[in-house]
């Protein structure tokens, strides 16, 4: 085998690695940054009004028999006592199922169930955001809680 | 020579090529991580309920005319400070010899300053309010007179409450 031989084999080898991670299920979220969520009233005698705001849109790619049922969502760190931040992911279609609102904690819980076992994509599906806050929990100044979104089996 | 050694180098490339780790796009796409941000502002709400009336009609002989109460009016709080109070006053001063006079009920791990007589200048109510959200407090009226501010016609007052938020 000649030395050109030997390296096309090994660049063919190449792309069909390539080929086979490029055909892997994606998740994605635009935009990487939302917010604020900000609370700032309440009515007399009840706890502190919550909040809810559009966070973006998620992109999800699937392909078949790969196994990908369900959406997970988790926090990266606990959010501060008191405070309570809710994801809720629209259903993207396929016959999939939105869990509808899922309070976030830092384990991984399914906001999105029964996605389809076929090689498709869903793109800019809505992702909305609920933030609420007892008295206890005092001001809080502006913080970021980093969300995870992940396909799970 | 010169071949063998291009075909083992070639062969160590392909090889090498074929072993390098692929990157792991496919396990990071699928995952994505989103940054939200999140706030609570300061927060103190108060609320009245109720319009008492209240009329002075007797008197105990040998005694000022009988003092009266209303205690139909409650109130609510809703602060996420700390030491925050409640004061009171009246935009306008009572008739010379009328009293009115105010007491709320302090809300859980609050102090009140009981029944106190309201006039154009502030007074302090509750004080310690801290980190609480409460409703159905009672409000206690309590109109006095003396013989000497005589009969006085029906007139009200509108009793300003403040919330001043603590820290």
């Amino acid at each position: 085998m000649s030395a050109r031989a030997l390296l096309a084999f090994g660049t063919a080898l190449l792309l069909i690695a390539g080929n086979r991670v490029c055909v892997a299920q994606s998740l994605s979220v635009t935009p990487a940054s939302t917010g604020p969520l900000t609370i700032s009233s309440a009515v007399a005698g009840q706890e502190p009004t919550g909040v809810s705001a559009s966070g973006g849109t998620y992109t999800v790619g699937l392909k078949k028999n790969k196994g990908i049922g369900t959406i997970t969502a988790q926090l990266t760190a606990p959010l501060p006592a008191g405070t309570t931040l809710s994801i809720t992911l629209a259903a993207p279609g396929g016959g999939a199922s939105s869990v509808g609102p899922v309070q976030l904690t830092t384990s991984p819980q399914a906001v999105v169930i029964n996605l389809p076992n076929q090689s498709t994509s869903f793109f800019n599906v809505a992702i909305t955001y609920s933030f609420t806050a007892t008295s206890a929990a005092g001001a809080l100044a502006l913080q970021t809680a980093n969300v995870t979104l992940a396909l799970a089996p | 020579m010169s071949t063998r050694i291009a075909r083992r180098s070639a062969l160590t490339l392909a090889l090498g090529i074929i072993a390098m780790p692929v990157p792991a796009r496919s396990a990071s796409a699928q995952t994505a991580t989103q940054s939200v941000t999140i706030a609570v502002n300061a927060i103190n709400q108060i609320a009245f309920t109720g319009s008492p009336s209240l009329t002075i009609t007797t008197a105990a002989a040998g005694s000022n005319p009988t003092s009266v109460s209303d205690a139909s009016a409650t109130w609510a709080v809703t602060t996420n400070q700390t030491g925050a109070k409640i004061t009171a006053s009246i935009a306008s001063a009572m008739p010379a010899g009328v009293t009115l006079s105010v007491s709320l009920a302090a809300p859980a791990g609050a102090s009140s300053a009981g029944s106190l007589a309201l006039g154009v200048t502030a007074v302090d109510l509750v004080t310690g309010i801290t980190k609480l959200a409460q409703g159905g407090l009672g409000v206690t009226y309590t109109l006095g007179a003396t013989p000497a501010a005589g009969v006085v016609a029906s007139t009200s007052r509108v009793v300003t409450y403040t919330i001043t938020g603590g820290t």
